[in-house]
């Protein structure tokens, strides 16, 4: 028995962005030349590398059939907590110089994110109440404490000594390396675990998941921590890219990680998509059109419109992809 | 511990129905976000002259979402405000939100950010094109005595819905084209007043135009994505020193104001956070006490500090205070 052929517009669903994202690179491509550059293409890895963490996160919760919206608060929370600890350690002038005061930094705001994302799997696993209601809270909560706590105050994180730009090895950016690491390790979690595969099965279909006796509560409840934690972990690196943790860090960024993820082809349905090379291909088409908009110095209005668009294209994709029944 | 908990929520309700001590006026107070120092010395401004005044201040915060502060200005009208200091996150959106003060009686002023569509009672704001054209206008000026030419400048803009930003865009972009070849913008990057956007933003304007010789950011705000994206890049140097890019700003903060003393600012166009706080108040308590303003429109002047007179003006720019 032959494979059924694909129609061009099942090709065009299934590879679609995957097609825009080839045609955009050829376009700019031939319009600069130092678009295909070397150093153009190792700096949008480096632009993209937080959000493909937050991605990374933001796909467990995703497979699962949730939502988390305080993505971007969580982010913000965890950068000013640990912009606080550096303002405290540095108080007597010392520059944030050593490898572990680094490690110690991305730790804090890791941990500070899986607590809020424990917080929200609570709710949402034990309590039963709506993912989408939780994390608007949350989002909320999250923000306000921070500001709380900075008094409101941008905190300069690169006077500090903590800053990303100047950390590379082989001519590529640390934070390439660390989304690498955790792109491999995730995706091997989401694949060859059995948490990955009960994630996934939860995801399509909960109480036949339940039936067989998967422990959705419990897996549900990792997968908001997950989320938490990375989106912590995103938001210094956010801070140490750009060099400080304005309040509006991060605002609204569960917008770009979202359609990222569904741009990746993980869909808001449950239960479909995979980190690789899902959670690359998202972030990166939308940094790679508005870097290659900047370089061929398109009018800054152009910006906003083809991004409204991209999203639109992700939603609509994944709403025809989507065979299921509409939770 | 039950019977405990119950004292407490008990104690808690009693204590919530305490009146407080009224103050003389009630003042509403809508504010988009806090996230600059500028709008950070402009809110407690506003608090240290109600304290003075004995006013009290019914504030929200908008967070930068329009129909937010539409619904909270509601809020504000229900709470019986009849004066609310408007800092619009949209200059388009409030329109409604006046209109809804204006019918329920309640006075408007709008702080620091106009509504050029919309009738409020009062506005208080700096000229900020004429400011930014002034600030180019001593750029160029000065180029030309020094016989150099801007050849690849970027210009970062704000939001393109505050009218703040498209103004000093617009004051900018007027003064560069009424002295042709001093200053050619070969980027334009929109940043949404967001810090990453214009990271991102500058770093892709550096990969396309390597030569970049002058940043013109619209707010001291956006100094940190400035200095990330030139050390990167290998230009974050002094004025005077090798790969030196220049950079004019706006706003006058501690930010701004630090850089133009540390030799990495030529020009800082300043509008006063205090002073426009301040203001505000006044304005509130006359419209309180049934005193009309003279002119609807109040005009920060604004102070444009530079490399030429930053001795003598800088003891008048709010953000000077800060700076170590």
């Amino acid at each position: 028995m032959g494979k059924a052929r694909r129609s061009p517009l099942e090709f065009a669903l299934k590879y679609g962005v995957y097609t825009i994202f080839v045609v955009i690179v050829i376009i700019f491509g031939l319009s600069n030349k130092n678009f295909l550059s070397t150093s153009n293409i190792l700096l949008l890895l480096e632009q993209s590398a937080p959000i493909m963490i937050g991605v990374i996160g933001m796909t467990f919760v995703m497979m699962d059939g949730g939502i988390d919206i305080s993505a971007g608060s969580n982010m913000y929370l965890s950068a000013a907590v640990s912009a606080l600890l550096m303002t405290r350690m540095t108080a007597d002038g010392s520059l944030i110089t050593s490898a572990w005061q680094y490690i110690l930094f991305m730790l804090v705001s890791l941990c500070v994110g899986a607590l809020i994302g424990f917080f929200n799997g609570l709710m949402i696993s034990r309590f039963r109440i709506v993912p989408f209601i939780v994390t608007l809270i949350t989002t909320s909560i999250a923000r306000g404490l921070g500001m709380f706590f900075t008094d409101m105050k941008l905190i300069i994180v690169n006077n500090m000594g903590f800053k990303f730009n100047d950390k590379s090895f082989l001519g590529i950016s640390l934070l390439v390396y660390i989304a690498v690491a955790l792109l491999i390790l995730f995706h091997c979690v989401l694949r060859y675990t059995t948490y990955g595969c009960q994630l996934k099965a939860q995801g399509n279909n909960h109480e036949a998941a339940q039936k067989l006796g998967i422990n959705i509560t419990r897996n549900t409840l990792i997968s908001y921590v997950l989320c938490g934690a990375l989106c912590g972990l995103a938001g210094i690196m956010l801070a140490g890219q750009s060099g400080g943790v304005p309040t509006s860090l991060a605002e609204g960024y569960e917008f770009i990680i979202i359609p990222s993820a569904v741009l990746g082809g993980i869909s808001l349905f449950g239960g479909k998509g995979s980190i690789l090379p899902g959670c690359i291909i998202g972030n990166l088409l939308i940094n790679t059109i508005v870097n290659g908009l900047t370089m061929m110095s398109a009018n800054p209005y152009v910006y906003t419109i083809v991004r409204g668009v991209i999203i639109f294209i992700a939603v609509m994709v994944d709403s025809l992809n989507y065979k299921g029944e509409i939770r | 511990m039950k019977k405990l908990f119950s004292l407490l929520l008990a104690l808690a309700l009693v204590l919530t129905m305490v009146p407080a001590m009224a103050a003389t006026y009630k003042v509403g107070l809508s504010m988009d976000d806090l996230n600059t120092e500028f709008w950070m010395g402009n809110y407690k401004a506003m608090h240290e002259k109600a304290a003075e005044l004995d006013v009290e201040i019914v504030e929200v915060i908008a967070g930068g979402d329009a129909n937010k502060q539409n619904e909270q200005i509601a809020d504000l009208i229900a709470q019986g405000c009849k004066v609310i200091i408007i800092a619009a996150v949209d200059s388009a959106s409030i329109i409604s939100a006046i209109e809804e003060c204006a019918d329920a009686g309640v006075k408007t002023i709008m702080d620091n950010r106009s509504c050029p569509d919309g009738n409020p009672d009062a506005t208080v704001v700096a000229d900020n094109e004429q400011m930014a054209y002034d600030e180019m206008t001593w750029l160029i000026d000065y180029a030309q005595r020094q016989g150099i030419t801007f050849d690849n400048a970027v210009m970062l803009i704000g939001d393109l819905g505050d009218e703040n930003a498209v103004q000093r865009y617009n004051g900018f972009s007027k003064a560069i084209a009424e002295t042709p070849g001093v200053v050619n913008v070969c980027v334009e990057v929109p940043t949404e007043w967001d810090q990453q956007v214009a990271l991102a933003g500058l770093q892709n304007a550096l990969q396309s135009n390597p030569d970049i010789d002058l940043i013109i950011t619209p707010s001291d705000f956006l100094w940190t994505p400035i200095q990330s994206a030139l050390e990167q890049a290998g230009k974050w140097a002094k004025i005077g020193e090798e790969n030196h890019v220049a950079v004019i700003s706006f706003d006058g903060d501690v930010n701004g104001m630090q850089m133009m003393k540390d030799g990495y600012n030529w020009a800082n166009a300043a509008q006063g956070a205090i002073e426009e706080g301040y203001m505000c108040i006044e304005i509130a308590v006359d419209f309180l006490n049934g005193v009309e303003v003279a002119e609807s429109e109040m005009i920060d002047p604004g102070i444009v500090c530079n490399l030429e007179n930053f001795e003598e003006v800088r003891e008048s720019v709010w953000g000077w205070a800060g700076v170590k």
